[in-house]
């Protein structure tokens, strides 16, 4: 292959950059596509301004434009937009040839990079993207030059203007005003993710757990909380019919909730999971959190599916006291369980019920009874037939938390006691350089809730009577060594460095990603509250866009030492006027030193003024005094009254 | 302070002799095509970012514009304290063109790049200049009219780095070309020798006469300096005779065909060149004007000079 001119590379390898991070969210042709005429124009087979090839740009552009309309259902939008100026972008190189088209890429390829952020923000692809984005300037610096520049040159050029470009964009970041919410309200792009979902089979939450991904990070307000003990309430599952666990369907119904003891204050950050709900410890009164709403499960559910990182405040009591009289239908429901399924855990359920004990006691004989007989807390569960319950129960009895949640509340709905699963996440990891704590898919948790008379629906963990090392130490601790591997875990010697990105990562999320108007009001008002203003904003912005520029320019377009050479020459000869108005005149062969000292002996009432002004311009003329020198010298000749 | 006279794009420069030092007080800037197409870009990009609500749209959005707004300040550094010096240029028949050399110095240490000279539709080469070198930049104007004319107001600019901004200073350099006449295009035979007038021809054949002092220039024989003249403490003068073997002619006014001025004009300059390549000496005799009889480069200069310069107030 013959060797690319470097005109050529400057044209395709920036391109290629940008290109690179969209290849993950590309339809595979797309990429394929780019990629064969990117090959081809940098390849031996492309010639310049071969007609053939003209006239071939333009039915490939029209099969793209139907393949990607073909592929997305249009050409517009975050993908098929997308698509379609990637395919654009790369054909366009086939004819690229002048500085202008050169121009025109880089505009497009600036473009290309803004797209990415629409798929992906993180830290690495905003470093890549500015990578690339330097890489775009060097190249138009490189192309801009009559002849074309060393790529050293032009990288240390773009380089160095991104730098210098960088405090007024961090300035504009910070105190352009931002919008309450988007304005056009377009589509959203992001996959559905992983998390809790509204039914519960065996097997879902195990599941769930081989998932490293974050599903929350808890900041509180108090550094004394214990992050993992605490449960995170996520669905409710109140009906049952014999394999899997739904949420009720009607559920809106008025509790009551009574607050007990002091209230908890802490802010959660929650990844977008395209599920609705919105994890909460204890009992809130209310999330900062639009169309936040509470069920009468005491469910938090967002407005629509989480699609983008969310983050709100809450206020909640840990010890608390709900629904303390239950209405007979919410009881009726609460006892429901399906006919004809494991018989042998509802005649368990009877046996307990029919001795007449109290509630309290048939609670703690089911605890017991999962604490007594050889129950083993496994990810890798055998499978179960028909009545899981029963097989569970009285068979394999190896099951993870959801068999145990599940078994337990058939157990006491077969006693008579009101009893619901609930899903949610317990345990979590705590950083200790954000001092906040990350709770990850593989805490999520099921257990129980009974209701007893007075008191209202009770936690019960029925896990906890199995593998308490799960409940007290989180999931890492409670599972057999021999299951730990598919929980994906980090090494521990990995753990500073893990903490450490994810200090980053959630820095990143909350400061830059999550810098919406709320964060910018709260930030603004910190520094003075006329800044929370549209006006005190823009009177902020302008004037600080004034003092960067103006130091910018001073820095850039200072006076070159030549200029201060000059500079000095010229006061130097007024100084050397008015030495000969006051009868001293340099000789042609004197130089300046020499002149000082033969001026000094006639007048030594100026000997002081003559001996600084020469050291100044001798000092800027011939030596490598510094800029400051100039002034000096402008000043003390302005002064010099002979 | 005292208030300098503002310098403002419509206005018409000061005429400048010696070298012109580029003062951003001199230099102008604005957008290019592109550089409005990067801002419609930029719009667009805040538009997106605030409807997908994308954080890091905005970072990017603004880093690009702070770029931008860098590029504009690099764009005038690059004019910045460069030293203008125009070339002396080469005289040129009318109907030529005339290849006006500026020299630009950069005096400081960095690049600076994609130069152009530029006088209304003509424009120079593109240079790029490395730090502290010089380079020439030649714009090529025809000339169709004799005389000594001084060159238009000229513009230096350069769109470097970014090229979204076109950064230009207009300066107006005392810098002339002198354009002698076109030479008449057909050959007419050279007028006859009269005899008329100051020519002796045939009186001392075979011998060579004095006829006029020029100025001393290397390489002249020591013999032929006017020694008495240096010693009376003028400059150095070499004397110079005239083969008067064959005749002197005499190129006339009158004797050329031709009626109109510019015609004549035409017909006098053919007749000094060819004069010139047959050998012999000759004279030029128009209004107000006598050369003596000569040959040499210098005595053709003196006679185009004199035939373009005809007229002149």
């Amino acid at each position: 292959m013959a060797k690319p001119e470097p005109g050529v590379l400057w044209l395709v390898g920036p391109l290629v950059l940008a290109l690179l991070p969209q290849v993950l969210f590309l339809p595979v042709w797309v990429s394929v596509a780019a990629g064969l005429i990117v090959l081809w124009r940098i390849g031996p087979g492309w010639r310049k301004n071969a007609p053939g090839q003209r006239i071939l740009i333009y039915p490939l552009l029209i099969a793209g434009a139907i393949g990607v309309f073909l592929e997305h259902h249009t050409v517009f939008g975050p993908q098929g937009g997308v698509s379609l100026l990637v395919l654009m972008s790369s054909l366009k190189l086939l004819e690229s040839e002048g500085r202008r088209d050169h121009l025109v890429m880089t505009l497009v390829g600036y473009f290309l990079l803004m797209t990415t952020f629409i798929h992906d923000q993180r830290p690495l692809t905003a470093l890549w993207l500015a990578m690339a984005a330097t890489v775009f300037t060097a190249s138009l610096i490189a192309t801009q030059s009559s002849t074309l520049l060393p790529w050293r040159t032009a990288l240390r050029l773009g380089g160095s203007l991104m730098l210098q470009a960088l405090p007024l964009a961090l300035l504009l970041f910070v105190l352009f005003p931002r919008l309450h919410s988007p304005i056009g309200g377009l589509t959203q792009t992001r996959q559905a993710q992983t998390g809790l979902s509204d039914s519960m089979s065996p097997g879902t939450i195990s599941q769930l757990i081989r998932s490293d991904a974050i599903a929350f990070r808890a900041d509180f307000a108090s550094a004394q909380v214990d992050g993992h003990a605490l449960y995170w309430r996520g669905p409710v599952l109140g009906q049952y019919d014999g394999r899997n666990w739904r949420r009720l369907d009607a559920n809106d119904e008025d509790v009551t909730a009574e607050t007990l003891g002091r209230p908890l204050n802490y802010t959660i950050t929650l990844e977008a999971d395209n599920q609705p709900w919105l994890p909460v410890a204890g009992l809130a009164t209310g999330l900062s959190l639009p169309g936040a709403h509470e069920t009468a499960d005491l469910e938090w559910l967002a407005a629509a599916p989480v699609q983008e990182r969310q983050r709100y405040a809450v206020q909640a009591w840990l010890d608390y006291r709900i629904e303390s009289t239950l209405s007979p239908a919410r009881r009726a429901r609460a006892l429901a369980l399906p006919e004809g399924f494991n018989p042998r855990a509802v005649a368990l359920g009877r046996s307990w019920a029919s001795h007449g004990q109290s509630a309290q006691a048939i609670v703690d004989a089911a605890q017991a009874y999962f604490r007594d007989q050889p129950f083993y807390y496994t990810l890798n569960p055998p499978a179960l037939g028909a009545n899981a319950v029963d097989e569970f129960l009285f068979g394999s009895r190896r099951g993870f938390c959801e068999h145990y949640a599940g078994a337990f509340t058939v157990l006491m709905r077969a006693a008579g006691i009101p009893a619901r699963v609930v899903t949610g996440y317990q345990g979590g990891e705590y950083n200790p350089i954000g001092k906040y704590w990350v709770v990850r898919q593989r805490d999520a948790h099921a257990w129980a809730e009974v209701w007893l008379a007075d008191q209202g629906w009770v936690r019960i963990d029925p896990t906890a009577a199995v593998a308490p090392n799960r409940v007290e130490l989180g999931i890492e601790a409670g599972l057999p060594d021999t299951d730990r591997t598919v929980l994906n875990l980090p090494a521990a010697w990995l753990q500073p460095l893990r903490l450490t990105w994810d200090y980053v990562n959630n820095g990143w999320n909350q400061w830059v990603l999550g810098y919406d108007f709320e964060r910018q009001q709260r930030l603004l008002n910190a520094f003075s509250p006329s800044l929370t203003s549209l006006r005190g904003m823009l009177w902020a912005l302008l004037a600080g866009a004034a003092m960067l520029l103006g130091g910018l320019s001073l820095f850039l377009l200072r006076p070159s030492r030549q200029a201060r050479m000059d500079e000095a020459a010229r006061v130097y000869a007024r100084f050397l006027h008015r030495m000969a108005k006051a009868g001293l005149d340099k000789g042609q062969a004197e130089g300046p030193a020499d002149f000082a000292r033969r001026a000094s002996r006639d007048r030594p009432d100026l000997a002081r003024e003559i001996e600084a002004i020469t050291r100044c311009y001798a000092g800027l003329r011939y030596g490598h005094a510094p800029r400051e020198w100039l002034a000096d010298l402008q000043r003390l000749t302005k002064a010099f009254k002979p | 302070m005292k208030l300098r006279r503002l310098n403002l794009p419509w206005r018409q420069p000061d005429l400048e002799a010696g070298p012109i030092r580029l003062s951003s007080r001199r230099l102008f800037i604005l957008p290019t095509r592109i550089g409005l197409v990067f801002a419609a870009l930029l719009f667009g990009l805040l538009m997106a970012s605030s409807n997908y609500a994308i954080s890091l749209g905005y970072l990017f959005t603004f880093l690009m514009a702070s770029v931008g707004m860098a590029g504009l300040l690099h764009t005038q550094r690059n004019l910045l304290g460069m030293v203008l010096r125009p070339l002396p240029v080469t005289p040129v028949y009318a109907g030529e063109a005339a290849h006006f050399k500026l020299q630009v110095d950069n005096p400081d240490g960095r690049l600076r790049g994609a130069l152009v000279l530029k006088q209304g539709p003509h424009a120079s080469a593109e240079a790029d200049l490395p730090g502290r070198s010089s380079v020439a930049l030649e714009i090529t104007l025809s000339q169709t009219r004799r005389g000594y004319h001084r060159i238009a107001p000229l513009t230096l600019a350069s769109a470097w780095p970014l090229g979204l901004f076109r950064c230009w200073s207009v300066f107006a350099p005392d810098w002339s070309v002198l354009v002698y006449p076109r030479p008449a295009p057909e050959p007419l035979p050279l007028p006859e020798s009269t005899g008329t007038g100051q020519g002796k021809a045939g009186d001392r054949a075979g011998e060579e006469e004095f006829y006029g002092l020029r100025d001393y220039r290397p390489g002249d024989s020591l013999n032929r300096i006017a020694w008495k003249n240096m010693a009376r403490g003028q400059r150095p003068l070499t004397k110079q005779f005239a083969d008067l073997q064959g005749e002197t002619r005499w190129l006339d006014w009158n004797a050329a065909p031709e009626q109109e001025t510019e015609a004549r004009l035409s017909r006098l300059v053919r007749w000094a060149l060819d004069a010139e390549r047959s050998g012999q000496a000759w004279g030029l005799r128009m209004p107000g004007t006598t050369l003596p009889p000569g040959r040499g480069d210098n005595h053709l200069k003196q006679a185009l000079d004199a035939l373009a310069r005809y007229g002149e107030a």
